[in-house]
């Protein structure tokens, strides 16, 4: 069930996911920026990887935004898809 | 001799036929053994000792108060096994409104020095192992297994208590693997001669 995605489709996913949940607007996220100083909570962090987890259709570890901690990281982690 | 709070676990219990085992729907508050133990195992129990928010002398006497019960219990030289979760890298201020509040709304885990406060002079500690990995790896089989029968799942509870429940299993992954959260098993041997605690 495993749905490919570029590196720029996950990226813009996730942009888009933590400016919904921060309310602010998409140019305000920055892909370099560590996920701590983008304010998320842990709970988002966890949540963010099972919206993840669904939009690519494969099982995520929960620690993913702490084991690679960008935007552009966890796009590029996710596009090799191991 | 096994003691549980669940109808449903002791019902189990007695369907498996073991005639050496039985099961009772009791409080350990409440049992009065008929003759000494050799061993005593605790699985999972010690989480629901405290309640949030407990004062740190009140959650220290109740957990004295369950390790002289066992003392009482077992024989000479008895055993105690004792397996729970406790707060790792971490203390009840962060955890998850979703954990404290809707998942386990009774509970308050130990730390590790409180657990060795509870048991001074009633046990010694003979193994201590911290297994949070074998937690984490569980976790992720039961929300695997989850999501290959999601469809009746849902058909059967409804999509929003899905949700919740891989919330759940997703949140509970993430405090093993982080260390958030311990898994404990410890091996505590009776001291059959505790020493009065003297006054300085």
């Amino acid at each position: 069930m495993t749905n490919k995605k570029t590196r720029h489709e996950i990226e813009a996913f996730i942009t888009t996911w933590i400016a919904r949940e921060r309310k602010v607007e998409v140019k305000e996220i920055d892909p370099t920026e560590a996920f701590t100083n983008l304010g998320l909570t842990s709970r988002q962090a966890v949540a963010l990887s099972g919206a993840l987890e669904k939009y690519i259709g494969q099982i995520l570890s929960p620690s993913l935004v702490w084991d690679y901690p960008t935007i552009e990281q966890v796009a590029a982690h996710l596009e090799k898809g191991d | 001799v096994g003691l549980t709070l669940s109808d449903a676990q002791a019902q189990w219990i007695d369907e498996k036929r073991a005639p050496e085992v039985t099961a009772r729907v009791e409080s350990w508050a409440d049992h009065v053994p008929t003759s000494r133990y050799d061993a005593i195992v605790s699985i999972e129990a010690f989480e629901a000792f405290a309640k949030l928010r407990l004062p740190a002398d009140d959650k220290l006497r109740v957990y004295r108060t369950f390790f002289e019960r066992c003392h009482d219990w077992l024989r000479s030289g008895g055993r105690l096994s004792l397996q729970t979760i406790a707060y790792g890298n971490s203390g009840p201020e962060d955890f998850a409104d979703f954990i404290a509040n809707d998942v386990f709304p009774e509970s308050d885990l130990p730390k590790l020095h409180e657990i060795a406060e509870a048991v001074e002079r009633r046990f010694e500690v003979e193994t201590l192992v911290n297994h949070r990995d074998h937690y984490a790896r569980t976790l992720r089989c039961w929300r695997e297994r989850l999501l290959a029968a999601r469809d009746t799942a849902v058909r059967e509870v409804g999509e929003p208590v899905v949700e919740r429940y891989e919330e759940y299993l997703r949140l509970s992954e993430y405090m093993f693997s982080a260390g958030t959260c311990d898994l404990l098993r410890i091996g505590l041997r009776r001291i059959d001669h505790p020493r009065p605690t003297r006054r300085s």
